[in-house]
């Protein structure tokens, strides 16, 4: 366990922007259980990036729903909310990639007596890759 | 608390990596804690990184051939039991620290070893290397 290279003087790498989009995520459900269980989902918008390698992806929210407006750097996770004494929900957003698709997705954990809809966000990404210093 | 400039695309600026790491999260295991009943399991493991500031550190987790970003954060829930796991980045003038964390809820917890590794890179805003 190590890093790499501490480097000195002007022989340095960066991150490049490769690719930049944005899409809008579906509302979720997430089922009905009884109370003291919990219930969970996922939404996830699947998208080809057409890069033949899989790149870093860091993303932003963008968009306002009925409990929370979001202006939030991804990762994200919180405690949606706490509806009552015996109902809470967490909810967590991220972007990731492989070398075919980036994937925008948001997951939901329910606690309580019923279930819950989450309205859909958007999700602006960045595509990254390192480069090695230019020389021009 | 303030944003210094917002510059023109002439003068736009950006982060230079000065140093790069992979290494995997540490494990994490807790006992059952019982019908009803929260756990929690944490394990730190940290790397020297050999500057003597803080710097900026951008961090992805890699597992099963994909890159998500950090903090990373896993859901599970079966009837009355649940599990939220997170992984976490974060640095002082010393150390880079990998953070792993499950919180179990009716159920034993655990991250298991060699499976969430860590890809970082370290930054630094390129105008100071240009200063």
């Amino acid at each position: 366990m190590s890093i790499d290279t501490i480097k000195t003087g002007l022989d340095y790498s960066r991150l490049e922007i490769m690719k930049v989009g944005s899409a809008t995520l579906p509302s979720l459900s997430v089922g009905a259980v009884p109370a003291g269980n919990f219930s969970w989902g996922t939404a996830t918008n699947t998208i080809a990036h057409g890069l033949g390698f899989a790149p870093l992806v860091i993303s932003f929210e963008q968009n306002v729903n009925s409990n929370i407006m979001y202006n939030d750097m991804h990762p994200a996770t919180s405690l949606f909310g706490i509806f009552a004494v015996n109902r809470a929900a967490w909810l967590t957003r991220h972007a990731y990639a492989d070398s075919t698709n980036v994937y925008l997705e948001y997951n939901v954990l329910f606690w309580g007596d019923g279930g819950l809809t989450v309205t859909g966000f958007t999700i602006q990404y960045y595509l990254l890759r390192e480069v090695a210093k230019r020389t021009s | 608390m303030s944003i210094d400039t917002i510059k023109s695309i002439s003068e736009q600026n950006g982060f230079d990596i000065i140093g790069k790491g992979n290494t995997y999260f540490p494990t994490v295991s807790t006992s059952a804690p019982g019908a009803g009943n929260y756990i929690i399991g944490n394990a730190n493991t940290r790397i020297a990184h050999g500057l003597t500031y803080t710097p900026t550190v951008l961090g992805f987790v890699q597992a099963a051939n994909k890159s998500y970003e950090i903090p990373f954060t896993i859901y599970f829930a079966s009837g009355a039991t649940s599990t939220q796991t997170v992984f976490e980045i974060f640095v002082d003038e010393i150390y880079i620290y990998l953070n792993s964390q499950v919180l179990a809820y009716g159920i034993a917890g655990s991250i298991a070893a060699s499976t969430y590794e860590a890809q970082f890179y370290i930054l630094r805003d390129k105008a100071k290397r240009q200063a």
